[in-house]
């Protein structure tokens, strides 16, 4: 058990260690900080003494190693657009977007569990037939597209609600919700249905109706601590694809000044300092829920209990 | 699985025979139309610009033109053909990738299969996009920087099920007796094992174009993408958003056609997935 979990540790510590050297090499080794981040057209001098100020002519491992210690202490330097302390700045970034992440991917794959479930007990319904072809299409469309047309539909055409901009009201916060929150409900919908109908084919289940357990029962306590797992699992997953991945593009759909519109800024006007900042919060986040993953599967299935157990002996 | 009962099972399944003519039509009408067609899908006519559809009343042909008056149809066609090239060409690089690591990782286990399968945790753990981007930032951006990206993030999936399947091989007599008749190594993994564990590979490979197909059109979206003069879809549907409510065509046909291409090939690659793969085609015979 100790074991396990110091290995869970390490691996934690390699992740975001991975995530910020790749990054690191990518902006150093392959692309040059000061081409990236200075004007075009910036004179000799002026890019000499931008490498000298931050000690980009240091050997590239003196420079890796003050990279891993400053950042160990949070130290990111000042950000070259906006001036001041980078991870202040995704931090200042971060509240708009779990605003829209976290009740998207929750409140989506929550229902998508629901219908998965109801699904899965009328198997050939229409109901679940209707369902399986809209998880379908929902997992095919470009969510960008699909922004952009409700847009046009709703703010555009009709004008119910507005285009885009920043104010935590529920109407502004509607469709980039209902956007984020299609994928979510996709794929629990259909991970819930798959696995349900699998649990609902074994013996057990037969055991338990035969010694007299009511329908709701046999779902409480025994098909729904089995679906549990694999549903638990996609939605920490979702959470943290949806957070470094979909809220990116639809931030700039929506222009949503979260922390996915402040990376590609921050890419596109080559300000390293501020983009290390971004990825390493970017891969802590997906970390942990990494990790809380492996640790809900402890807690719930005695079988990785036993394994790891087995393990160490 | 034969070519006669894969068709057998085709004929029971007309959602799929639908999916297949419209991918069929998509890739042969965007091979063809940029050859036929006489007009210029770069060149500006400012004479003709956000004209209209012809059947919605406007002057802009079949599905109307861009800001810079070129024919959205012809538009369309060209970014379609982009679209299909890089979801090909990465699912090709990664799956190459993949297939390899996998085959040396489960072949040798021991330290280099746990480096290796560290990796691929590694990996399938990391932030995607956000790499994907900062990798398009400082590589060659085009289309061939885009491949390579987006190969270089799909390998990992192919060596875990490459990996599975070589680990059951590599105690069956196929490699015992191959061993023993003294072949070498390579020969054992690219002659014998190889050709075993490739179904595997080709069906995750089917449902992997799809998506890598989305992801290049939500980067060229956003502009780490295909750069013009290269022409993608998911660039001409940001060029839209500016006339969105004047010239609605530009962004609401560009991502209808990207939809009919990533559903048809999702539901093919699903189903082939299904159809075909080792694992699902034993459990359930």
């Amino acid at each position: 058990m100790k074991r396990y979990l110091l290995g869970r540790v390490a691996q934690f510590a390699i992740v975001i260690g991975g995530a910020l050297l790749i990054t690191f090499v990518a902006l150093h080794i392959v692309g040059d900080p000061a081409t990236l981040g200075l004007p075009i057209g910036t004179p000799v001098e002026a890019i000499e003494a931008f490498n000298e100020k931050h000690g980009f002519d240091d050997p590239f491992l003196t420079q890796l190693g003050r990279f891993f210690w400053d950042a160990l202490q949070g130290d990111f330097g000042d950000s070259l657009w906006l001036g001041g302390d980078s991870l202040g700045h995704v931090f200042g970034r971060l509240p708009a977007t779990l605003m829209l992440v976290v009740p998207a991917v929750l409140g989506g794959g929550l229902l998508g569990v629901l219908m998965g479930s109801v699904a899965a007990r009328r198997p050939d319904s229409a109901l679940a037939n209707g369902l399986n072809v809209l998880s379908y299409s929902v997992i095919s469309i470009a969510e960008f597209w699909l922004a952009i047309m409700l847009v046009l539909v709703f703010a555009v055409n009709i004008a119910w609600l507005p285009t885009a901009g920043y104010t935590p009201k529920p109407q502004v916060m509607i469709l980039p919700i209902l956007v984020l929150a299609l994928r979510p409900f996709a794929q629990n919908f259909q991970l819930t249905q798959a696995t349900m109908s699998a649990e609902y084919g074994k013996p057990y289940i037969l055991a338990a109706r035969a010694k007299g357990l009511s329908e709701g029962q046999v779902a409480r306590r025994h098909v729904l601590k089995n679906v549990a797992v694999p549903v638990v699992t996609l939605l920490l997953f979702e959470l943290g694809r949806v957070f470094v991945g979909t809220a990116i593009i639809i931030e700039i759909v929506f222009a949503w000044p979260g922390i996915g519109r402040l990376a590609a800024d921050a890419l596109f006007r080559g300000d390293i300092f501020l983009v290390q900042a971004i990825v390493m919060v970017a891969a802590t986040a997906t970390a942990v829920l990494n990790l809380l993953a492996d640790l809900f599967y402890f807690a719930v299935d005695p079988r990785t209990r036993h394994l790891v157990k087995a393990n160490r002996q | 699985m034969s070519a006669r009962r894969l068709w057998a099972e085709l004929r029971r399944r007309p959602v799929i025979i639908a999916a297949i003519l419209v991918a069929v039509a998509l890739v042969v009408s965007s091979v063809l139309v940029p050859i036929i067609s006489d007009l210029d899908a770069s060149s500006p006519r400012l004479a003709r610009r956000l004209q209209g559809p012809s059947w919605a009343g406007g002057e802009g042909g079949l599905l109307g033109t861009d800001s810079l008056g070129r024919d959205l149809f012809l538009r369309i066609m060209h970014g379609m053909r982009t679209s299909f090239a890089v979801g090909a060409l990465a699912a090709l690089l990664g799956a190459a990738l993949g297939t390899l690591i996998g085959l040396v990782s489960g072949y040798f286990g021991g330290a280099v299969d746990a480096v290796l399968m560290r990796l691929t945790d590694i990996e399938l753990a990391f932030p995607g996009i956000l790499l994907v981007m900062v990798l398009v930032r400082v590589l060659e951006r085009g289309i061939v920087g885009l491949v390579i990206v987006l190969g270089l993030i799909s390998w990992m999936l192919y060596a875990r099920v490459v990996r599975g399947a070589v680990l059951t091989l590599r105690t069956s007599e196929l490699v015992t007796a191959t061993t023993g008749l003294g072949a070498s190594t390579p020969r054992i993994l690219f002659v014998h094992v190889l050709p075993n564990v490739a179904a595997a590979a080709m069906s995750l490979m089917a449902v992997t174009f799809a998506a890598l197909m989305l992801a290049e059109a939500s980067l060229s979206f956003i502009g780490f993408g295909v750069q013009p003069p290269q022409i993608s879809l998911g660039a001409i549907l940001s060029s839209g958003r500016e006339y969105l409510s004047t010239s609605w065509w530009i962004s609401t046909f560009s991502g209808l056609f990207l939809l009919l291409g990533v559903l048809s090939t999702n539901l093919i690659g699903s189903w082939l997935h299904r159809v075909t793969d080792p694992l699902t085609v034993r459990t359930a015979s």
